[in-house]
């Protein structure tokens, strides 16, 4: 089966990159401060989905994105001809914008550039390698039958509060992100996809939880989980640390290892 | 190599449990709901631990409490004759954690000990039998440890030559998140850490509310694994309370919380 990878991401910018995390929210970070964090943190999840080797590995942009700042910010990327092309969505809701991602993918299934689209958000540190080769493991299992058919099936990886940063499915699932992330009867993201998997009868799998950081408090959880994984890595192939966002957090002040790394 | 699982829990008491989820402290359930829950959640958490590698479980509980409550919970579970009790002689939380590690590491000579909660009805036997393999295979002294949603510690594996004081890392006033805390022990003493999966465990609403859809998503992946352990007795509880969750549309809508319709 044939994998490719959509990282989603805004442009970053000041004010609009996880303001939530800013002063002007109530938050501890100026607002330059919040989009240099999503910055490391982008920065980390594009390496993680790289090294995965799982397949090629795509940005989606919002349409009222700069570009050039976008196209000077891959410069500091040293995988950056690993990426291979950047979609900028059409300016709709989240929602639609992951049906365009996954769109730019399947190429309603002519000449599609994959079997599977794996959507990942830009703020997920945390994420390791690991978790896109379980994903594509997943998927093959659910999705693939032994002489190389594609069926459907929908793997996801939950964040700490019922949302998900993680989405794969195949180009034959019969599933869009119509009410996912948006709906009118505030059914949680992992309802929603539960839901939708059941109503499709679409074979799902979830696998391990990959933690975002959108509120002060997803910030304070950071500064364990990325000690965890800095000093963990160093004794097993399959972890990788967010050095960027360790070394962000390390310059703020808050994050301090007892002895170097 | 051999292993054993320590389940730390209180006899569960109305208005001593889980009282983060109660009315009086803002939360959506009686003292006796909360109690019911946490008693549930520990079964369902035992019946998981019988399927992963350990072959003996001591449920770690405070010793004042009513011991033969706790009979009975173990009693509900698939596996009584794997559990026995521990009763702690009382302290604060890091004192009665290092005395039935000691205690426990005597009893059991030799074998790696897993630790854990009984508030993790998520657990699945797969994530702890992984963790304490690579554990296993280290060079000893070697610590895993599987973190929860929130920045603490949901499993802890040590191999039989650790020596760590969880006095030290929850006794002390102040002190940082448990996951911090045990990785800054582990790093001055030059343990290595192996990283496991992700372990909610239920403190509060939001991570109750987080546990309804995780059931959920749960219960749909185990149609297509059978390998999946589903935490029945909570997933009772839950549809005789009617509890569901719901994400409200707001500036905080990256929280989710419970909504009772009972």
């Amino acid at each position: 089966m044939k994998h490719a990878v959509v990282v989603f991401t805004k442009v970053p910018k000041d004010g609009t990159s996880k303001s939530r995390l800013s002063d002007a929210f109530g938050g501890n970070l100026t607002v330059t401060e919040a989009r240099e964090f999503y910055e490391a943190s982008l920065l980390d999840t594009m390496e993680a989905c790289v090294e995965s080797n799982i397949g090629e590995v795509y940005l989606c942009c919002n349409k009222i994105g700069d570009r050039q700042y976008m196209d000077e910010f891959l410069n500091r990327f040293p995988y950056r001809d690993k990426i291979a092309g950047v979609f900028w969505d059409k300016g709709e809701n989240f929602d639609h914008s992951m049906d365009y991602a996954a769109e730019c993918i399947f190429k309603n299934g002519n000449d599609r550039l994959a079997d599977s689209v794996i959507i990942v958000s830009g703020d997920i540190p945390f994420l390791i390698p690991k978790h896109l080769k379980d994903t594509g493991c997943e998927l093959e299992r659910l999705g693939q039958k032994p002489d190389g058919t594609i069926t459907p099936a929908l793997v996801e990886s939950p964040c700490q509060e019922a949302g998900s940063n993680l989405l794969g499915y195949t180009y034959n699932t019969p599933f869009n992100f119509g009410g996912v992330f948006y709906n009118m009867e505030f059914t949680t993201t992992l309802d929603m996809l539960a839901a939708k998997a059941e109503k499709e009868n679409i074979p799902f799998a979830a696998i391990d939880m990959v933690p975002d950081v959108d509120l002060p408090q997803d910030l304070d959880a950071t500064i364990p989980l990325l000690k965890a994984l800095g000093y963990a890595a160093k004794f097993d192939d399959e972890i990788k640390a967010p050095r960027r966002t360790i070394a962000y957090m390390e310059k703020l002040g808050l994050l301090k290892f007892p002895c170097p790394l | 190599m051999e292993s054993v699982i320590l389940l730390f829990s209180e006899v569960p008491e109305p208005g001593r449990t889980r009282s983060a989820l109660t009315y009086a402290q803002g939360g959506i359930l009686s003292d006796k709901q909360a109690a019911n829950f946490y008693r549930r959640s520990l079964i369902d958490t035992l019946n998981a631990c019988s399927k992963m590698t350990p072959t003996k479980i001591y449920i770690c509980c405070n010793g004042d409490g009513d011991l033969e409550k706790m009979q009975k919970i173990i009693d509900a579970t698939v596996c009584p004759d794997k559990i026995e009790i521990y009763g702690d002689h009382g302290g604060k939380f890091g004192e009665c954690v290092d005395e039935c590690v000691k205690a426990i590491k005597d009893k059991e000579e030799g074998k790696l000990l897993v630790l854990l909660s009984g508030d993790l009805p998520l657990i699945q036997p797969h994530i702890v039998d992984n963790i304490l393999a690579k554990t296993s295979l280290a060079r000893f002294p070697a610590l895993g440890v599987c973190p929860s949603q929130s920045g603490a510690t949901s499993v802890i594996v040590m191999s039989p030559d650790a020596e760590l004081s969880y006095s030290d890392m929850f006794d002390k006033p102040n002190h940082n998140r448990s996951l911090e805390e045990f990785i800054d022990s582990a790093m001055v003493k030059g343990y290595p850490i192996y990283l496991g999966e992700t372990v909610p465990d239920v403190d509060n609403v939001v991570d109750m509310a987080s546990m309804i859809s995780l059931i959920n998503a749960l219960k749909m992946a185990a149609k297509s694994d059978n390998s999946l352990v589903l935490p029945i007795k909570v997933i009772e509880y839950l549809n005789k309370l009617g509890l569901t969750a719901t994400a409200p549309s707001s500036k905080t809508d990256d929280e989710v919380c419970a909504d009772c319709s009972y």
